[in-house]
């Protein structure tokens, strides 16, 4: 079914609209959920509480155009949430080192929260990605957004891991660039 | 903030972008449906082998986590699909069937075409899979699989920001790769042109650099060729006669703070470096002093001049008193007829 007749039963209140969600999207959130929190059941749970909260949010969200990417960006943050929460799943430490490695992306890291709204940020990121080549900027995205292992990027873009690794501190160091020369303070 | 947040503030990448980054190859295909159709269609394929033999293979290998670009191996050449994802209908002039190839993390037993002028393509007739596009408006446009030729480019020029100046060639600093087994410049040469350059810089031109002119756009994926060429765009760059490891070009971005209230446009200059072009070989070009030209740049009287003129002795080539026109406007003075050889 097409993307556009989902997001019209979600308009309608029809509950249709889920279970033709989880037909076609089911098994990539699914597996994007467990590429995150690494426990089967786990991403089960976290592929229903996306059907929830795709149902809250459309409408006012009418993500015609963008539905799996729009379900995608609600199952990452479940499923981050998840790791965070329950320490059964030991994900912690990725997390952490997830993190570890962004904060090199910010030109004064602080305690302060963020300084400039979604949407400035949401334009810094994607200018800097814009101006990525292609595959790094694929690599930069399985890594930070997908939250891949070095390991499976590697298998994924057929590259050995420390080149994953050099491309990845370069993204780093190029996007901590970009925001202190563009003067953007996150 | 702190990396954390970071992290969590890496779902605002564009829709389009995940999807990208999340793009496989193609998808698995069952292998009864293979034989099904194999003995549905006997006898059709028997009437039509020379049809068939030109139709792509089975895809294979999406669901099995491999992903990556797809790519192809020739005479221990590794060529990936090109990032400008260049796919056509009509086999592009001057390629002819080479056989058939397995493409790695895609397809299987596709036909492919070589074109020994450009040896730094390949195009393969698969299936070509995409999520879509984004339009001017930033609305995703979804394309249905369909076949096409596809490019296919040497992994050494695949995303290689390249100009061509002189006969020489430069490499942007956004582009070059200093890690990998097989670097296009050395760590050594890029840091220290990172630490006095940078990768871009805004504002005006530093003091001594000079206009070269504007190159010329060869086309993605291109190695260009000529006095000035860019595979990037048309734009201006700038030279230092002093310092010849560095050029400049013209370049201009956009920023959208907060404080900016609005998008600001900054230009600026993309620093490109010099470095050995793989693909220019020692008998593609031609020594004139201390600078070598592309024969293709050159008439075939000159070529034969120069091939006379590096035969003479040193003393000899002083005693020259002119040299052919074009090679004196390679020099950068295209309003005369001859200049002193030597000088």
């Amino acid at each position: 079914m097409e993307d556009n007749i989902i997001v019209e039963l979600y308009l309608l209140r029809d509950q249709a609209a889920v279970r033709q969600t989880a037909e076609k999207y089911g098994s990539r959130l699914r597996s994007l959920a467990y590429g995150i929190v690494k426990d089967t059941q786990t991403a089960e749970e976290c592929e229903n509480d996306t059907y929830i909260q795709a149902w809250n949010a459309i409408p006012p969200h009418e993500p015609r155009s963008y539905l799996y990417a729009f379900l995608a960006r609600i199952t990452r943050h479940v499923s981050l949430n998840c790791c965070r929460s329950r320490s059964r799943l030991k994900r912690s430490a990725f997390i952490c080192q997830l993190s570890t490695e962004m904060e090199q992306c910010i030109p004064a890291p602080d305690d302060v929260e963020c300084r400039i709204d979604d949407m400035a940020l949401s334009e810094a990121i994607n200018r800097f990605l814009a101006a990525l080549h292609q595959e790094k900027r694929n690599i930069f995205i399985r890594r930070y957004w997908y939250m891949d292992s070095i390991a499976d990027i590697s298998k994924r873009f057929a590259l050995s891991e420390s080149k994953v690794k050099t491309t990845l501190f370069r993204c780093r160091n190029q996007l901590r660039e970009h925001l202190e020369r563009e003067g953007y303070t996150i | 903030m702190r990396g954390n947040e970071l992290l969590d503030k890496m779902e605002l990448i564009h829709p389009a972008y995940i999807e990208a980054a999340d793009e496989k190859p193609a998808g698995k295909k069952h292998a009864w449906g293979k034989w099904a159709a194999a003995a549905a269609c006997l006898c059709l394929i028997i009437a039509a082998i020379p049809f068939f033999a030109n139709k792509p293979s089975t895809p294979h290998g999406g669901m099995d986590g491999e992903g990556g670009p797809p790519h192809i191996v020739i005479d221990n050449i590794k060529y990936y699909i090109s990032a400008h994802l260049s796919a056509s209908d009509e086999l592009p002039d001057g390629f002819v069937a080479a056989g058939n190839k397995d493409i790695d993390g895609g397809y299987e037993n596709c036909p492919y075409y070589l074109n020994p002028d450009m040896p730094e393509w390949v195009y393969v007739y698969h299936e070509v899979q995409t999520y879509g596009n984004v339009d001017d408006t930033g609305t995703l446009i979804n394309i249905p699989p369909n076949n096409a030729y596809v490019r296919y480019v040497d992994e050494r020029l695949r995303n290689a920001d390249l100009v061509c100046f002189n006969g020489r060639y430069y490499i942007s600093m956004w582009s070059a790769d200093c890690y990998s087994d097989n670097p296009d410049v050395t760590k050594e040469y890029y840091d220290k042109i990172y630490s006095l350059y940078d990768l871009r810089m805004e504002g005006s031109v530093p003091d001594g650099f000079e206009l070269a002119g504007t190159a010329a756009f060869t086309g993605d994926d291109t190695i260009p060729k000529g006095n000035l060429a860019s595979n990037q765009a048309e734009a201006a760059v700038y030279f230092n006669p002093d310092d010849p490891s560095v050029i400049l070009v013209e370049t201009h971005w956009f920023t959208a703070t907060a404080e900016e209230n609005g998008q600001t446009r900054h230009d600026g200059y993309d620093v490109y470096i010099l470095y050995d072009c793989p693909f220019i070989t020692e008998a593609e070009t031609i020594q004139f002093h201390d600078k070598s030209f592309n024969r293709s740049d050159l008439s075939p009287e000159t070529i034969e001049w120069l091939e006379w003129y590096n035969g003479l002795t040193q003393d000899e080539q002083l005693s020259i008193s002119s040299i052919p026109s074009d090679l004196y406007k390679l020099y950068g003075f295209p309003d005369a007829e001859t200049i002193e050889a030597g000088n």
